[in-house]
């Protein structure tokens, strides 16, 4: 096989683009620049050329990469390379830091940049949600902290606030848990069920895309069972993204990983293939608990 | 998807003018309430300004006219008045110091935690007491103690505001040099102590130096706070309008002045013009004081981080 | 370890008992003294009659000057609260530029320490006669609300610079305005402390007679208040029945009316506390 054919076929529909150097979308473009239109299963969320910064400081370098629809991926590495910057820019809540922002290229979402002068990062975040590693339930009652975002939207649409609020924590499997409890200060809930509630509370957003920015770090061994199998629940309907550290999980739950280190990507595809087989040696000694 | 996305926007269209107007709004009230607090020095000054410029000008008014409003042509001079200012100050912070100090230091340094408690809420009631319930109390305890025990007709005096003066000024300065001592870092201390010496002398040599900004920051905010204190001294000083000589003798410091005279000036008269330029004296001691201990946080706070 | 130093040290300890011993003193014996001096006086109709007698103020009761103190601390918390909450929220939530937030907090705090003299001085002439509002409440509630403005913007400043960020950055990552996080939650949060800043301001506002010597009080006043019309006030009838000398055991009763009203407030303030901040 040539090498472009290699490109090629390590590139088509399934995949993610892999070396920081290999921008995917670019190469099939026509000769005025437009690119083809993207299927169901393509990409969702295109990352390209980004740099990040801290401050002065540099984190994120020339980043190429993009996320499919309906697939959970795993963004993984060790600590304090960058992982949770890249989740971050994909909704635009890295800026929310000062001092942190995107300095070279640019995001794209189903084709529009969300990163040039008209999109509102109000928009951008409704449609592409997240939750952080440590819960962060409002100070206000479960119902109204499940509510919150949805009322500003406007997403309720005639349904009562308790019924909507419901359906939500039902597709979190707290409902059962806290029925009756649901006037109750969010802080009164375990750590376990206060990330949940938090999970509860980005998708009554109705977002299309859910990111996660290691969300059973902080909370004990049984809640992570639970909140792994929902996203397993939750894949089905929206482009799920998982930033962890531990390999295990990344395993357990995804489709596809991204490998990060040192700010850049190293290697990116299906999780199983990169499990068994990768192909550069800083992911052989991720995978094998070298590094991390 | 369109549609609805367009029914999203247009009801949310409101709240998403929430930002502008909040901002705006918020904006307004800062600058409204800071410019107004602004703007009330710099009329001071403004209405004290024909007095410096007066025949005899700021000498004469600090230093050699006396106060005489009925006299032909009336003369406002207030050497008296600040004379009395600092008489009582200075009477107030001989006592006030180091009671101050002593309480700040027992705190800090000696006390069990609960009556450290208990003390910080006596503290803080006796800096809740206002003015006039001093003034009000040193007139039924102070004056007719002063009378019957050393010979005056009548107890108003520059010592008796000094006093109550002083009980006022407390509070201030045991929190404040309170704050001081706890700062002085453990290892510090621990390390003095390791020496084998008395906690006396840890606190002589140790403490007590290295606290040494945060007390003098007690002392000078103590200092500000009596020079400004009105209706205490106003019921116990006095209100004569002869230099003090004595501690026993009667005296009308600044804020007794403008408050016992502003009844009468007319607005626009040279009196009322002279009673600024006194306000004028309060407030630019005051505004440099604070101006300082505010240079001496920002100062003192950078090194030690 | 010499004979000297030990006496040093002892005679050191006993002093700062003694001091400290003192410093609890105080307090109580001032409040316990007004309160053993006047608890007598205190009658339902002292609380709710007029000042009567002559001349005035002898006899009767003080709730004009009660109903007065309420009226101006009340209309001024109106005033200065949003003001400062307001001005708060803009220097955390909104101002960008670094310097200029310095300033105002440097202003702030140099102006919030101006004497209450001062405050009455500029009051009287700038609203009582150059606004011409007349020494009346309103006058008086501007003036004092000026007062406790700097009070409760600072402690409203540093509770909500004290709310941690990640509730906002959780709150704005949902693509709400920062004005509803503000809203549902930065205030929410911020809520004892905005609390106890105007608590604070209010009761130094109460006791304050300087401010409104003659911007609102009056010796006398019966029957309805009104915004263009002078107040009785219970700091300022302490010291007319004192510098008129009319009558002690009113004065006591005041007085004692007075402290004990401060300590309703700050009462208030401790339970607010730990109701809201939970």
């Amino acid at each position: 096989m040539s090498a472009a054919d290699e490109k090629t076929s390590r590139r088509s529909g399934r995949g993610i683009v892999c070396s920081d150097d290999l921008p995917l979308r670019a190469e099939l473009a026509d000769p005025y620049g437009r690119l083809p239109p993207l299927r169901s299963t393509e990409a969702v969320l295109e990352v390209r050329g980004v740099h990040a910064v801290y401050g002065d400081k540099e984190v994120l370098h020339n980043i190429f990469c993009h996320f499919p629809e309906k697939r959970v991926t795993a963004i993984m590495g060790p600590s304090g390379c960058g992982k949770s910057t890249l989740v971050k820019i994909l909704n635009r809540t890295l800026e929310l830091t000062p001092g942190a922002k995107v300095i070279a290229g640019t995001v794209l979402y189903h084709e529009r940049d969300i990163y040039d002068r008209q999109s509102l990062p109000m928009d951008i975040r409704k449609r592409i949600g997240i939750i952080h590693q440590r819960p962060v339930p409002f100070p206000m009652p479960i119902l109204d902290n499940v509510l919150f975002g949805a009322n500003f939207h406007g997403l309720l649409n005639g349904m009562s606030p308790r019924e909507y609020a419901e359906f939500y924590l039902d597709k979190v499997g707290l409902l059962e848990e806290i029925k009756d409890r649901l006037g109750d200060p969010a802080s009164k809930l375990s750590g376990g069920q206060q990330q949940r509630l938090c999970l509860a509370r980005t998708l009554a957003n109705q977002p299309e895309v859910i990111l996660m920015d290691e969300p059973c770090s902080a909370i004990d061994p049984v809640s992570t069972q639970r909140i792994e199998a929902l996203i397993s629940e939750l894949k089905k309907e929206y482009a799920i993204i998982v930033v962890t550290h531990n390999m295990n999980q990344a395993r357990r739950i995804s489709d596809q990983a991204v490998f990060i280190f040192g700010g850049r990507i190293i290697e990116a595809g299906d999780t199983a293939q990169l499990f068994k087989e990768p192909k550069t040696e800083l992911a052989q000694s991720f995978v094998s608990g070298l590094i991390g | 998807m369109k549609s609805t996305e367009a029914a999203i926007s247009v009801t949310t269209l409101a709240r998403r003018l929430g930002d502008p107007l909040m901002g705006a709004s918020c904006l307004a009230a800062l600058l409204l309430g800071v410019g107004s607090l602004l703007f009330m020095p710099l009329y001071v000054l403004v209405e004290a300004y024909p007095v410096l410029g007066n025949e005899g000008g700021v000498t004469g008014f600090l230093f050699t006219r006396p106060w005489r409003p009925l006299a032909a042509p009336p003369e406002f001079g207030i050497l008296h008045s600040w004379v009395s200012t600092l008489m009582i100050t200075a009477i107030c912070l001989a006592l006030a110091l180091p009671l101050g100090y002593g309480i700040g230091l027992f705190v800090s340094e000696i006390a069990p935690r609960f009556v450290q408690a208990i003390l910080q809420s006596s503290l803080q009631i006796l800096a809740g007491i206002p003015s006039v319930v001093y003034g009000f109390f040193g007139y039924v305890t102070l004056l007719p103690l002063f009378e019957s025990h050393l010979d005056m007709p009548a107890g108003e005096s520059i010592l008796a505001a000094a006093i109550i003066l002083s009980i006022m000024v407390l509070p201030f300065v045991a929190s404040t040099s309170a704050e001081a001592f706890r700062a002085v870092p453990a290892e510090t201390k621990e390390a003095a102590f390791a020496q084998g010496v008395t906690r006396w002398h840890v606190i002589r040599r140790v403490v007590i130096p290295r606290a040494a900004p945060g007390m003098f920051a007690g002392a000078v905010l103590g200092f500000a706070r009596a020079i400004g204190e009105t209706l205490a001294v106003l019921m116990l000083a006095g209100n004569s309008l002869a230099v003090p000589t004595g501690v026993l003798d009667r005296g009308q410091p600044l804020t007794a002045l403008i408050a016992t005279e502003l009844g009468e000036a007319g607005v626009g008269s040279r009196k009322f013009h002279a009673l600024f330029a006194a306000g004028l004296i309060l407030v630019v001691i005051t505004v440099i004081i604070n101006a300082g201990i505010w240079a001496l946080k920002v100062k003192w706070v950078r090194p030690s981080e | 370890m010499n004979r000297s130093a030990v006496v040093a040290d002892r005679v050191f300890t006993l002093s700062a008992w003694i001091f400290g011993g003192l410093g609890l003193a105080l307090p109580f014996s001032i409040v316990g003294f007004i309160l053993v001096n006047g608890a007598h006086v205190i009658s339902w109709q002292f609380l709710t009659e007029d000042p009567a007698g002559f001349p005035l103020g002898m006899a009767g009761g003080i709730l004009p000057a009660i109903k007065g103190s309420l009226a101006l601390v009340g209309i001024g918390v109106v005033i200065a609260l949003p003001t400062a909450v307001g001005g708060a929220i803009y220097l955390t939530e909104y101002g960008k530029n670094v310097f200029v937030l310095r300033s105002v907090r440097f202003i702030t705090e140099c102006l919030a320490a101006n004497p209450a003299i001062i405050y009455g001085l500029c009051g009287y002439s700038l609203l009582v006669v150059f606004m011409a509002l007349k020494i009346s409440l309103l006058a008086g509630a501007i003036t004092l609300g000026l007062m406790m403005f700097p009070i409760i913007l600072i402690g409203s400043q540093e509770a909500i610079q004290a709310v941690e960020s990640e509730y906002r950055e959780a709150a704005l990552s949902l693509g709400v305005t920062k004005a509803y996080v503000v809203r549902w939650i930065i205030l929410r949060k911020a809520l004892p402390g905005i609390l106890a800043a105007t608590v604070l301001a209010t009761g130094h506002a109460l006791g304050s007679a300087a401010p409104i010597l003659f911007t609102a009080s009056t010796v006398f006043s019966h029957g309805g208040m009104s915004l263009d019309a002078p107040v009785m006030t219970l700091p300022t009838h302490l010291y007319y029945l004192v510098n008129q000398a009319l009558s002690f055991d009113h004065a006591y009763g005041t007085a004692l009316v007075l402290v004990v009203l401060l300590f309703m407030i700050n009462f208030l303030a401790w339970t607010l506390k730990r109701y809201v901040g939970r």
